[in-house]
């Protein structure tokens, strides 16, 4: 399991003006001593046009980066024209990462630094570390000293002109550290996907429950669903999905993912509607085959919009053996407007009854009015365990290839399911009145 | 007295500062961290990456004597930092000679406080070496210049330059009050368990941090061409104000404003001028800062180069929105020649002024 990020503060800290310094303050002392040693630190640009004049061969290109305590992450913002992959490595365990450029160059031998565009990466870095349990640090040496150096591959025909680093704040929560707060009982998630990783193609399982299950992006295009750092409800970053490219994540099957109609089970996560879809219903988080086709027996549950405009929240219980058995549930109402595109929490409990009254749906942490979206065919004890993986984003349709139907479109963040009922109070805190709260270690109860 | 400095920020629980919470070490940890952001938070001033036409980058020139290659002229960061160190990523071609890199001040030419890093030969590329200079706070600008001196043979390559303030070890009992907000080192004794942290402790505790707030907001450009290639990035001919620069900076929370310097040449006769502003500046209509190059070229980077360090120049003006941590501005630089003659910016660097608080 990747190590919980050990959470310090909000982003943003106030002035404490005249208020000290009673006990109750003490805490925004150490607050205001969080966010300088977390984000208070500027780097100096790279200018100078370093790569402009190199057009007929591939060149490397190299740059030292003095890296503060907490830094995990640097956005690099490259200004280029030109056509190919800039990859920058780090001297840091070899991280790498890429960025395509494409920007047409007029004159290719007079490269016009008018018409080159900015273009993003994100790099991990080794953060110097602290361990809370022992407060054993880890750091490179004594003198606070972290210099790594980046290097830069820049392809034929690709013109760099300026490079502006920015040291990522560390993810921020206003959740209590682990060990200190305290939590619902057995309200550790069996899988937590936090969207944390913020690069690369794993989706990382934050669960401190350690079944290890990460999932894998998976698109028609490369490197999509996209690590958005533009918007998130914790942590950072979130998953852009792309419908057209079916975006979707993949967690293989595991045993503590397969719920049978008797087993009860929630499953939660925060969306982040795009008005921009194509008209279906759309997959959120299934673990059910598309069709009899791709998994026989064709069976799972699905938390899903249907309707074609991703405002309908639905839950469906599924087996198809020689007939359908369902138990298919769906809001009542349209739980947002075609124009709402901003953060929601949507949860879905299960009592494990087989019935419509077992099943608790929840949008923005309050319950809403459900109804039968076909008759409940059902019967308590039915197997709906099966072997499709777990996908994020859509439907899964081919058992071999993972290919998905039925994409979802905006971005997703916070995903966690449980194996058990969460109660109404669990909800409320895991929305957090909107904040959303870090669920590594379970559901903070303070 | 001892004082604390931790090698690391140590972060605390936040429950443990709440008000039911019993004073145990916590709040000793609280003042170790105000020591540690006042010995050890900083950034780097200067960060340069030189380049070169189709070939890798080389300087210095005959073996008898060095040059100056680069400068940068930047602000000393005052106590506690009391050293610079310096970085690079060079090259040695020659199998058998070692070469020099050499930094000092302009305030204190070599050979005073100067530091020769030895460049060992037969030194691949992107090899880092570092050594350390001493920073004189007296100053109120100040330029640091780097010198090449390659060996008998071969060549001694420089691709990247870093210069950061060194972190401090220990620091001084005494008070340092640069630019108000007094930072006052809180003994061992004072947070011990007899002796918990008192509100006037918190409150030194509080100051201490806005030392820092105010102090630290950092360099966003610390740039200087090389002596060698010095014709190469920014320059132009042109007889009305072309744009050779724009990037984005961001703005740390409460820095209202830009400090800069430059160094400008132009070739020839006739009048020369590098103008900058930041997209606050256009938004509110406020006027360009411009800076008149220089006539003619005999020594690189030692003469005929003028400085501006800024001193009875306007500061570039920048917008912090008081809800977010960091906002972004945008940084213009245009030169401007007479249409025959050549306007080169050779060095460049912007820093934040300290925090309005």
């Amino acid at each position: 399991m990747k190590k919980a990020p050990i959470y310090y503060k909000p982003g943003t800290w106030e002035p404490l003006n005249g208020q000290l310094p009673d006990g109750a303050h003490a805490g925004e002392l150490d607050q205001f001593a969080c966010y300088l040693a977390t984000q208070r630190l500027s780097v100096p640009v790279d200018i100078g046009r370093a790569m402009t004049s190199i057009s007929y061969f591939s060149i490397e290109y190299s740059t030292l980066l003095h890296v503060p305590q907490f830094c995990e992450h640097i956005a690099l913002y490259i200004k280029a024209n030109g056509s190919g992959t800039i990859t920058v490595d780090t001297s840091d365990d070899a991280y790498s990462a890429k960025v395509e450029v494409n920007t047409k160059i007029d004159t290719a031998a007079t490269p016009e630094y008018e018409n080159a565009t900015w273009h993003q990466l994100v790099m991990p870095m080794d953060s110097v570390t602290v361990d809370t349990e022992s407060r054993a640090l880890d750091v490179d040496d004594l003198d606070h000293e972290h210099v790594v150096t980046l290097t830069y591959t820049c392809p034929v025909n690709v013109y760099v002109w300026e490079v502006v680093p920015f040291f990522l704040p560390r993810r921020f929560d206003t959740t209590l550290p682990g060990g200190v707060a305290t939590y619902y009982a057995d309200s550790v998630p069996v899988g937590y996907w936090s969207m944390y990783d913020w690069d690369g193609s794993t989706v990382s399982d934050m669960s401190s429950a350690g079944n290890g299950l990460d999932g894998t992006k998976a698109s028609s295009t490369a490197g999509q669903p996209y690590w958005d750092t533009s918007t998130s409800v914790l942590g950072g970053a979130s998953l852009r999905f792309d419908q057209a490219d079916l975006d979707a994540v993949i967690v293989p099957d595991d045993d503590v993912l397969d719920f049978s109609t008797d087993d009860p089970f929630t499953i939660s996560c925060w969306i982040k509607r795009s008005t921009d879809y194509s008209g279906t219903v759309a997959g959120i988080v299934t673990k059910s085959a598309a069709s009899s086709g791709v998994d026989s027996p064709y069976e799972g549950y699905a938390l899903w919009f249907n309707d074609f405009e991703q405002r309908r929240p639905s839950f469906l219980l599924y087996r198809q053996v020689s007939g359908v058995e369902q138990l298919r549930v769906q809001a009542s109402a349209l739980a947002f407007a075609d124009s709402d595109t901003d953060w929601h929490h949507i949860c879905v409990t299960y009592n494990g009854n087989s019935d419509l009254d077992g099943v608790t749906m929840y949008v923005d942490g309050s319950s809403v009015t459900i109804g039968l979206a076909s008759p409940d065919t059902l019967s308590a004890g039915t197997d709906i365990t099966t072997a499709t993986d777990l996908c994020f984003g859509g439907f899964i349709n081919s058992a071999t290839t993972n290919s998905r139907i039925l994409p979802y479109a905006g971005n997703m963040d916070e995903v966690a399911i449980w194996s058990k009922e969460l109660s109404a109070d669990e909800v409320t805190a895991v929305y957090n009145s909107g904040a959303g709260v870090n669920l590594s270690n379970g559901i903070p109860s303070t | 007295m001892a004082r604390t400095v931790p090698s690391a920020f140590v972060p605390i629980d936040y429950a443990e500062t709440g008000t039911a919470r019993p004073i145990d070490d916590t709040e000793a940890i609280m003042a170790a961290n105000t020591h540690y952001l006042y010995s050890a938070h900083r950034g780097a001033v200067v960060r340069t990456t030189f380049r070169d036409k189709d070939q890798p980058y080389t300087v210095g020139f005959n073996p008898s004597s060095a040059q100056v290659s680069a400068l940068w002229c930047i602000e000393p960061p005052g106590e506690p930092f009391e050293q610079w160190a310096v970085y690079a990523l060079v090259e040695n071609t020659s199998t058998t000679d070692g070469a020099s890199l050499r930094f000092d001040l302009a305030s204190d030419p070599h050979p005073g406080t100067s530091t020769d890093i030895y460049v060992a030969p037969n030194l691949s590329q992107w090899t880092q070496v570092s050594g350390v200079l001493d920073i004189d706070n007296t100053q109120d600008t100040d330029t640091i210049r780097m010198w090449a001196l390659k060996g008998a043979t071969g060549d001694l390559h420089v691709h990247s330059v870093m210069i950061v303030p060194r972190a401090a070890n220990a620091i001084a009992g005494s008070v340092n009050t640069l630019n108000g907000w007094p930072f006052v080192p809180i003994d061992d004794d004072e947070v011990s368990q007899d002796a918990p942290l008192s509100v006037r402790l918190r409150r030194r505790a509080h100051s201490n941090m806005m030392h820092v707030y105010r102090n630290r907001p950092g360099a966003c450009v610390g740039w200087s061409d090389d002596a060698d290639r010095r014709n190469e990035a920014f320059s132009t001919t042109s007889s009305n104000f072309e744009e050779v620069l724009r990037f984005p900076v961001f703005i740390p929370k409460g820095t209202t404003s830009l400090r800069w310097s430059a160094f400008l040449r132009k070739t020839g006769s006739g009048t020369g001028k590098m103008r900058m502003r930041t997209s606050t500046m256009d938004a509110y209509g406020q006027a360009a800062i411009t800076a008149d190059a220089v006539n003619g070229w005999s020594s690189p980077y030692t003469s005929n180069l003028v400085k501006y360090d800024d001193v009875g120049q306007s500061a570039l003006s920048a917008t912090t929105d008081p809800d977010f941590a960091v906002t972004q501005d945008y940084v213009t630089v245009e030169l401007q020649s007479n249409g025959s003659q050549t306007v080169y910016l050779y060095g460049l660097c912007i820093w934040f002024e300290v925090v309005e608080a």
